[in-house]
């Protein structure tokens, strides 16, 4: 089975809550891990200045379905399809879902990573998936997601 | 009162209990099944005929049978077994053909004829019950009590029938199970209160009351599941067939691709909720939604495709709307939607834009990406209608306005629409006459090489002043021209024209021409520049042609080709209005593209605006490595052009380097270096 790579943005819809925003990002993120889980689905998702980047990897029909479900969501808007590519194997193999956020700490260097990648995700989505992955695996606090449990650190 | 004392004093309480269970159970198990007789038709009659005749013979019988037993004649009985088979196929057969004589088509005797076959035949099986009953004692009968029993039996068969004839209503199936009952105990205490048995000399012995009993509880379990066949079947038969209906029912009222209400449940809904109207009822909003570009989908990706989308489509604006409001499909690619009470502007266009929102969102169906949007038009009653005429032709107005707005967006209906329609009809009316006429103008906004500052090309704009509205920006027009399929046609003038003006020009001066989607999809396009290109005279080289990604979107197949054929012939391609749409690079890998053309409003935030400036700075660097060459547009500052000179971008263009001009004056600026004050 090919598996397929699906890249998308979005704007965050969250309102804080009795919980943060941030907080709510877990959840979704949680819930996520578990039901991507299911479905075989790997990715990543980074939330960085009110904008949702998102990578979903998997079997064909598992990617269409999660997407419609995600695009069935009202906690994000404007969603656009960035990038969809068949690909010899898995980037995000280990992750039902992992997370990157901003820190609390301004002057982390992730940040403006963060940042720029958005930008570069409109002209040369394959490398920005690249360099979250990079991200991703350069940043030893990143919360990796145990295929289950979800996870609980602060964003 | 012989009755009453035959009843108590003759029988063993016990039996009689029993056989009254079984009478009532029977009775309403048979007056129930008779009921589905007589109102079935064909064949399904004849086995619905069966089925009662053999329930309501073998309750009959048993009860009959069981009360026998309880008879304490005080004398020797025995019992004659064939004659007792005898008595029940009597029972069923008798009662089998007066549902037949009951169910013809003579409304009065039917019930007359049917009751009376039923009743004698009961009467019959009692009495045949009775001669096998072998009693050893000296019996008398009492005509008088035997006559009245038949009587009784006929007349309660005949009500009950009249009863399940006339009205089908359950309760009357009750009433006509209580008559029949009356109908069997009649029958058999009046029939054995004429039923006299004086035990003989010398015997003083009674029935074996043990045998008796285990005989009557076998008999009374068998007709009991006789019985309990019968009802089994019938609630079986009356789950399936009352699925059945609730199912046709929801196809009358549902579209069957989609599962929404469809256009007929639609406008009953209107209807009631306009004539709700009148007694105060609550406002209310209907919205009409269409999709945009779903067309194109159907033709390119088929019907298969078209239909999953249609069924996201429903999903999705059920998601929507609230849990009460009503999603119809009405039309091909057409929804409505109404919204219920507690109506007001506010909730209607949170509704809207939601719906809006999320029809915008992309979908991906078997590895093709479909990118739809729609557009809502909104009418709230009882402000802008209170019929369902007027409600509908103001939301399609507000609809129509949407459409032309751009699409992607809604409308809420408002008098001054209408101009905007009249405004409309009448630029699509003087396009087509501009069409015939050839009232377009061409003018040419010259490009830059940005490292010696000379013209390298000239982009072609269409311009267009209509007689009555004046100039109309492309923006406008164009789209009017796809939706009046006149696009392709004046697509192909400007590209002959402008071939024809370029042949003029000095020969290091390319000519840069728009194609729209619409003509992207065209499969004459390669036959046409070929046409433009030899009337005119100029070089395959000097020719560029510039397509949006859109264009590539959804149709890359066909695009691909008509690509490919015209690369062939000479002519390079542009990708226009990059870093916009939906980027990927998969795109300039497979198609023959040669120079991306950087959107201008990146341009425009540079340098002050580090997002831009990375993206700019992205698509530069891939034009590098990609080998294409890159054109900045819409550059108005002169910071804008010193930071994409620092860029290494090859070209510039925009009102900062030159406005767009006419030939002539193009022409007279060849040669010159961009005067950047002039
Ligand atoms: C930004 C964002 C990312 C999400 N990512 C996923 C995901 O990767 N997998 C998933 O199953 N649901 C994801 N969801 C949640 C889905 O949108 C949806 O709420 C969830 O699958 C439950 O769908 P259901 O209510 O139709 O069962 C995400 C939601 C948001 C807002």
């Amino acid at each position: 089975m090919p598996i397929r790579r699906l890249l998308y943005t979005s704007a965050s819809c969250l309102e804080p809550t009795e919980l943060t925003v941030e907080e709510q990002v877990g959840d979704i993120v949680q819930q996520a891990a578990r039901r991507n889980k299911k479905a075989r689905i790997t990715g990543l998702l980074v939330f960085v200045e009110g904008q949702f980047i998102q990578i979903l990897e998997g079997e064909s029909t598992a990617v269409e379905a999660t997407f419609e479900r995600i695009c069935c969501d009202f906690r994000h808007a404007q969603v656009k399809l960035v990038d969809l590519v068949a690909v010899k194997e898995r980037l995000f193999a280990s992750w039902s879902m992992a997370r990157l956020c901003e820190s609390e700490d301004p002057e982390s260097s992730l940040d403006e990573d963060l940042r720029s990648v958005r930008y570069l995700l409109g002209v040369n989505a394959r490398v920005a998936v690249e360099r979250m992955h990079e991200y991703l695996l350069g940043r030893t606090e990143v919360p990796t997601i145990a295929p289950v449990e979800g996870e609980q650190l602060p964003g | 009162m012989r009755i009453i004392s035959c009843l108590v004093e003759d029988h063993n309480i016990a039996f009689v209990v029993m056989a009254a269970l079984m009478c009532i159970a029977g009775s309403m198990v048979s007056a129930t099944l008779f009921r589905r007789t007589l109102t079935e038709g064909g064949t399904s009659r004849v086995h619905w005929c069966f089925l009662s005749a053999v329930t309501a013979g073998a309750a009959t019988w048993a009860t009959h049978f069981i009360a026998m037993l309880g008879y304490q004649p005080n004398a020797p009985v025995t019992l004659d077994g064939v004659l007792t088979v005898v008595s029940a196929l009597i029972a069923v057969a008798g009662i089998g053909l007066g549902l037949i004589l009951a169910s013809v088509q003579l409304p009065r005797f039917a019930p007359l004829i049917g009751g009376s076959t039923i009743g004698l035949s009961i009467g019959a099986m009692h009495y045949v019950g009775m001669f096998a009953y072998r009693v050893d004692g000296i019996v008398q009968w009492d005509w008088r009590y035997v006559i009245a029993s038949l009587v009784v039996a006929m007349a309660c068969s005949i009500y009950a029938l009249r009863l399940l004839r006339d009205d089908a209503g359950h309760h009357r199936s009750m009433q006509a199970g209580a008559v029949l009952a009356l109908a069997i105990v009649g029958l058999h205490f009046a029939g054995m209160a004429g039923f006299s048995v004086s035990a003989m000399e010398g015997y003083s012995q009674g029935p074996d009351s043990e045998a008796f009993a285990a005989m009557a509880a076998a008999i009374g379990m068998v007709a009991l599941l006789i019985i309990g066949t019968g009802v089994s079947t019938y609630l079986l038969e009356r789950r399936t067939s009352t699925e059945g209906e609730s199912r046709i029912a929801h196809i009358a009222m549902h579209d069957a691709l989609t599962n929404l209400a469809n256009r007929h449940q639609f406008t009953d809904a209107l209807h009631s909720q306009c004539a709700a109207l009148g007694d105060e009822g609550a406002p209310f909003a209907l919205m009409m939604v269409d999709l945009d570009r779903f067309k194109p989908i159907n033709d390119t990706l088929g019907h298969p495709v078209g239909d999953q989308v249609l069924q996201r489509i429903a999903r999705r604006l059920r998601i929507a709307v609230r849990d009460h409001d009503m999603v119809a499909r009405i039309g091909g690619d057409e929804f409505a939607v109404i919204a219920f009470d507690g109506m007001e502007r506010g909730t209607a266009t949170a509704i809207a834009k939601r719906i809006i929102e999320i029809l915008a969102r992309p979908m991906v169906i078997n590895g093709n990406v479909i990118e739809l949007s729609g557009s809502v038009g909104v009418a709230i009653a009882p402000e802008h209608g209170a019929t369902p005429e007027a409600l509908i032709q103001h939301a399609d107005i507000a609809l129509y306005s949407a459409k032309n707005n751009g699409r992607d967006t809604y409308r809420v209906f408002e008098p001054m629409l209408m101009e905007t329609i009249k405004r409309r009809r009448s630029l699509e009316a003087a396009l087509r006459r501009a069409c015939m006429r050839d009232e377009f103008t061409i003018v040419y906004q010259p490009v830059f090489s940005s490292l010696n500052d000379e013209i390298t090309a000239a982009e072609a704009l269409l311009r267009w002043t209509c007689p009555d509205h004046g100039e109309i920006p492309p923006s406008e027009f164009i789209p009017i021209a796809e939706e009046l399929g006149l696009v392709s046609r004046i697509g192909a003038d400007v590209l002959r024209q402008a071939c024809k003006d370029a042949a003029g020009w000095p020969d290091h001066i390319d000519l840069a021409v728009n194609v729209s989607p619409v003509q992207l999809l065209d499969p004459r396009l390669p036959q046409m520049v070929a046409q433009a290109l030899a009337d005119s005279g100029l070089a395959p080289e000097r020719l560029e042609l510039e397509i949006t990604e859109t264009a590539l979107l959804n149709n890359d197949e066909a695009a691909l080709r008509t690509l490919t054929q015209i690369r062939k012939l000479g002519v390079s391609i542009s990708l226009d209005d990059f870093g916009t749409g939906y980027s990927s690079l998969s795109y300039l890998h497979r198609f023959p593209i040669s120079r991306i053309k950087i959107d201008k409003s990146f341009i425009q935030r540079v340098p002050g605006d580090s997002g831009s400036v990375s993206i700019v700075r992205a698509i530069t660097q891939l034009g590098s490595s990609l080998n294409m060459q890159i054109t900045a547009e819409g550059i108005e500052t002169e910071s804008q052009l010193a930071f994409i000179r620092e860029q290494g971008c090859d070209h510039v263009q925009g009102f900062l380097t030159g406005r767009p001009i006419a030939s002539a004056d193009f022409l007279a600026r060849t040669g010159k270096r961009v005067v950047v004050n002039a």
